[in-house]
């Protein structure tokens, strides 16, 4: 599903946030991606979201080389993609529902509006965003506005799911409860990609992980042992 | 849906400068359909006017009164089908027609007693759509001393409506243009608000053209909106416009049933047309949809 080779990324000449990565993901897998302040993580996540364009090496997702891809093949690739960036990015004039309905709107679900409504409540209660529905996005804490991001990213039903430290502003309960669904999408056959600095989920929620450091995968684990 | 709540995000985020922008747009609006009107209706005026002469066919003061008819019949066989009034005037005639605005001259010409004749001579008075040849066929007719012909009587006031009804046509395409340009710079000034918008229907998998299209669709809905606000401001200064022209000049009294195109219903169809043109040439906003 995701293949990175040689995979290199610099806003400048001289240094490079990614130096040449290679990285193989299969459908259904989970992989942490862990690293400090940094590290490269979030610079591979937007790589691997289509959010940045011009690096080294190549990367391919669902089978596309992304470099040669024709824009309605790129389309189709991000209507694939549930992404949840570090910076949430929600339309701040739309409600809480109507953020996480355009998500779905956009990936050309073929649901009954219905269908749709019901999954987004549910997804929207058990993130703790119910009474949140109607509210405006500018109103929410950054908490909430994270966990409406993740809504948005899974009610989408994408292929590939990537999250760019989705708990990272969340307590304790919100954060199992974050985790929990991510678990379950994984389960039914999403593929996710995780950036998390939270070692405590990576300890009890055992999976792939890659450790990056100075744009590098130093450490690389099929069951990680942190 | 989704394209229109986003096409209307200025109206939440930056209410204030969307209605000074719909305000300003409806104040030209109203203008541009002025001078259409202006420029549609003066050239009917100006061929009313054109056709508008007056010849005085005098008669021969040795003629017997008998002979009268004859020359009448002779004057309306050479006017044909033309749209020509012929009215006969003697003194009678004259003094009855100068008695109301010009009493004083009425009463002078009335001291005259016998010689009142001599003063107001007899003549068939023509008036419509006279030329120079109906005019040599009527000098040609027995019992016709004179023909004293108004040509070129409105001449002056016939440039004039000319030039006006030029300058109309510059002044509306100079506010229509000018319109375009004020929602194409605006679509720039929202292009922040638009840019943060289109990058995220794009990365959620949006075609260029999703991403694109609310920023494109807010100068349509904005030019609707003043189309609509001219065509409700014109419904209720329409009668107070049609007073001042009128006072302007006697010339622009039936200016209001000649101007068709100053119409609600065609106001907001100029504001809808004027917004498709900022449509289609809206620059793209700065950030690249790949």
């Amino acid at each position: 599903m995701i293949q990175l080779q040689a995979l290199s990324k610099g806003y400048t000449e001289r240094k490079k946030v990614l130096d040449h990565i290679s990285l193989e993901l299969k459908k259904g897998e989970f992989l942490y991606v862990l690293g400090g302040t940094g590290a490269g993580k979030s610079t591979l996540l937007r790589l691997l979201a289509t959010e940045e364009e011009d690096f080294g090496g190549q990367l391919s997702l669902f089978g596309y080389d992304l470099a040669r891809a024709s824009g309605s093949t790129l389309q189709a690739i991000r209507r694939s993609i549930g992404y949840v960036p570090q910076n949430v990015r929600l339309i701040p004039d739309f409600t809480v529902f109507e953020n996480v309905a355009l998500g779905v709107s956009l990936a050309g679900s073929r649901v009954a509006r219905a269908e749709v409504r019901g999954k987004i409540y549910e997804l929207l209660d058990r993130l703790q965003l119910m009474n949140l529905r109607d509210a405006s996005a500018s109103r929410l804490s950054g908490g909430e506005a994270q966990r409406v991001a993740i809504a948005r990213a899974l009610a989408r039903g994408p292929e590939l799911l990537i999250a760019d430290e989705p708990t990272g502003a969340q307590d304790f309960q919100n954060t199992w409860n974050v985790m929990d669904l991510l678990h379950r999408a994984n389960i039914s056959g999403t593929t996710l990609v995780l950036a998390t600095h939270d070692r405590d989920i990576v300890r009890k929620l055992r999976k792939r992980c890659a450790i990056l450091s100075h744009g590098k995968v130093m450490i690389e684990e099929a069951l990680c042992s942190l | 849906m989704f394209a229109l709540r986003l096409a209307l995000r200025p109206w939440r985020l930056q209410p204030l400068s969307q209605i000074l922008s719909l305000a300003t747009l409806g104040v030209l609006l109203l203008l541009a359909g002025f001078f259409a009107s202006l420029a549609t209706a003066l050239p009917e005026l100006r061929r009313g006017l054109e056709g508008d002469q007056v010849a005085s066919v005098f008669l021969d003061p040795s003629a017997e009164p008998a002979s009268l008819d004859s020359v009448r019949d002779q004057i309306r066989l050479s006017l044909g089908s033309s749209a020509v009034s012929v009215e006969y005037v003697d003194a009678d005639a004259f003094l009855a027609a100068v008695q109301t605005n010009q009493p004083d001259l009425a009463k002078e010409v009335a001291a005259l007693g016998n010689e009142k004749d001599w003063v107001t001579p007899r003549h068939y008075s023509l008036r419509g759509t006279i030329g120079e040849k109906l005019v040599d066929r009527l000098r040609a007719i027995p019992g016709v001393e004179s023909v004293a012909f108004s040509a070129h009587r409105f001449q002056p006031i016939l440039e004039n409506l000319s030039a006006i009804a030029w300058l109309s046509r510059v002044l509306f395409s100079a506010i229509v243009l000018a319109m375009v340009a004020v929602l194409i710079l605006l679509g720039r000034l929202n292009s922040g608000i638009f840019s943060e918008a289109e990058g995220i229907v794009s990365q959620m998998g949006g075609s260029p053209w999703q991403a694109r299209f609310p920023a494109r669709l807010n100068p349509i809905l904005l030019a609707t909106g003043a189309g609509l606000l001219a065509g409700i401001c014109f419904m209720r200064l329409s009668p107070w416009f049609a007073a001042k022209m009128a006072a302007l000049s006697p010339f622009f009294a039936g200016l209001g049933t000649k101007a068709p195109l100053l119409s609600p219903p065609l106001l907001l169809g100029l504001g809808l047309l004027v917004g498709a043109v900022a449509f289609v040439l809206s620059p793209r906003t700065e950030r690249t949809v790949r």
